[in-house]
């Protein structure tokens, strides 16, 4: 149990999420079930098959053609803590 | 008015019997009076009607101008509460719109409002899909819903509706907040496949804001006088052993109209369709742990009062702001991407896609369409996991999603309790026009052996 407690410590660091206690150990207890929605494809046969880039081949970019921002006060409007013009952070640099 | 389809409606709307705002108030009350849990956008809606009233009277209406339309919680919408099922997204007003809505706007339709979502579309799809149900119950004509590897399927089979993915590509994604991008594609709802078609032609189209997007012939509406005969149907076994003696009466009955339509029937097999679930899964929550490192609380959002360095301020946002299921996908994803699983797990369900792809191009070499079930019902390695037990049903519509074909779900039986039995039918990739015609070819003659049947 403790080393599936270390490695979703592990994945909440990569995820950048806090669980509480309880949650941790929940998914914990979980784990092997939640791999067990996944193992099957251990199992496949996928011989010479090789990874193509994407479903559907992408055609040319578009230009690269400067276009007006988005107002300032409305991209502002949804944080919920802002100051003058900025969004505001908890301290970054010590 | 809510059993009517869009094409019924435009009649009424051209020839002045109703009036865009009378319309749209009926449906807005529908939806007050049942209590339903669809997010109403009553003042904006009001005043589209008006404008459209004006579109119609100077003659210059489209096909869904004036037309009651509701969007999924996943799609942006200006100024809109759009919180697609999140804490996360608490009070979030997007400040622009998605390119589907755009679109929508453009033609004149009217915005009923919002409708519910599991959680970043990475849910069970235990509650039901609210742009699907609206539909069903009358609430709009037509739902637009973003859909992340065929998870809206099962509302749609259950509600006896009809749906179209497009081919991936087909419709822009801008502005669609989706969790796994490879796997999302725009979803149409509506009573039949003629009114999806009218719809689809309305949105779909290249977008220079999504490099996916594909610019295709976008005519989808002259479906009507499209033959099957000589056409020949795929009926994918693997899928065949999964279902219900209601399932498979009803799939069969299904093959025998496709029969009565000229259409030659043949077997085809995909046999790593029972990889897909596991591909899908796998696919989708790394993705989404990469997709969702987005929401940090600072820009928009749910934000929380806890942790006092920038840090440690966004886990605690993050940690409390998803959910149950979305945390459990974060941490999936994170884990099948790490150094020693990568190989095992992500790699191998893109060379599971790619071989899904090849068996699906070897069976479209004999065949025009392939038939399935909408939803069966597939052994898996761990069926106690509550978190995927509905997700699993789906296998057919999420196997075609991960290699981007469009398919379509519409009526083929009930079941003992009356209640709807879907059937699956998907084509190549942008042959999305002869895929409508198909189901509505379909939707036609069902309807009419039923009316035999009743009589």
């Amino acid at each position: 149990m403790n080393d599936k407690l270390d490695l979703i410590k592990h994945l909440e660091d990569l995820v950048a999420i806090a669980l509480d206690e309880q949650e941790r150990q929940k998914y914990a207890i979980q784990w092997e079930s939640i791999l067990g929605c996944i193992d099957l494809i251990t199992k496949a046969d996928t011989g010479a098959i090789q990874v193509q880039p994407q479903t559907v081949e992408f055609k040319a970019l578009r230009e690269d053609i400067p276009e007006p921002s988005l107002p300032r006060a409305e991209l502002l409007s949804n944080a919920s803590i802002t100051q003058e013009d900025s969004f505001v952070t908890p301290k970054v640099v010590g | 008015m809510k059993d009517y389809s869009i094409r019924q409606v435009r009649q009424l709307l051209d020839k002045g019997k109703i009036c865009t705002l009378e319309l749209t108030r009926s449906f807005l009350e529908r939806a007050d009076s049942l209590n339903v849990n669809i997010t109403l956008a009553k003042t904006e809606a009001e005043q589209d009607a008006i404008q459209a009233q004006a579109m119609i009277d100077s003659g210059n209406q489209k096909p869904l101008t004036g037309i009651p339309i509701v969007i999924a919680d996943n799609i942006s919408t200006k100024g809109i509460l759009t919180t697609c099922g999140s804490k996360m997204l608490y009070n979030y007003k997007p400040v622009f719109d998605a390119t589907v809505i755009e679109k929508l706007k453009a033609e004149g339709a009217i915005i009923l409002g919002k409708t519910n979502v599991t959680e970043f579309g990475l849910g069970n799809d235990i509650s039901p899909n609210g742009a699907v149900t609206a539909v069903s119950a009358g609430l709009a004509l037509c739902a637009i819903s973003a859909n992340i590897g065929g998870s809206s399927i099962h509302s749609a089979s259950a509600n006896g509706t009809t749906s179209i993915n497009a081919t991936y590509g087909a419709v822009s994604r801008y502005g669609v907040i989706g969790s796994a991008p490879s796997l999302t594609q725009i979803n149409v709802t509506a009573k039949d496949a003629q009114d999806c078609a009218i719809v689809l032609s309305a949105i779909s189209g290249k977008d220079s804001r999504d490099m996916t997007s594909v610019g295709i012939k976008s005519d989808f509406n002259n479906i009507q006088d499209f033959s099957l005969q000589g056409k020949t149907i795929g009926v994918i076994t693997e899928y065949m052993e999964q279902l219900s003696l209601d399932g498979k009466t009803s799939l069969a009955n299904a093959i025998a109209i496709f029969k009565e339509l000229g259409c030659n029937v043949k077997q085809v097999s995909l046999s790593s369709a029972k990889y897909a679930f596991s591909a899908y899964y796998i696919i989708s929550s790394a993705e989404a742990s990469s997709s969702l490192a987005l929401y940090d609380g600072i820009r928009f959002g749910y934000r929380s009062k806890k942790g006092d360095t920038f840090e440690e301020n966004i886990k605690h946002t993050r940690g409390e702001g998803f959910g149950e299921e979305v945390k459990r996908r974060l941490l999936l994803g994170a884990f099948v991407l790490s150094s020693g699983n990568y190989d095992k797990y992500y790699h191998k369900a893109k060379l599971v896609k790619e071989k899904l792809k090849a068996e699906f191009k070897s069976a479209f070499n004999d065949c025009d369409f392939l038939i399935s079930p909408t939803e069966i019902d597939l052994e898996h390695s761990d069926r106690s996991q509550e978190s995927i037990q509905n997700l699993t049903k789906s296998v057919p519509a999420i196997a075609t999603s991960l290699v981007g074909l469009p398919w379509t779900t519409t009526t083929c039986g009930y079941n003992k309790q009356g209640m709807p039995i879907g059937v699956q039918l998907t084509t190549s990739h942008f042959a999305d026009n002869a895929l409508l015609a198909c189901t509505s070819a379909f939707e036609q003659a069902f309807s009419a052996k039923r009316k035999e049947v009743q009589v």
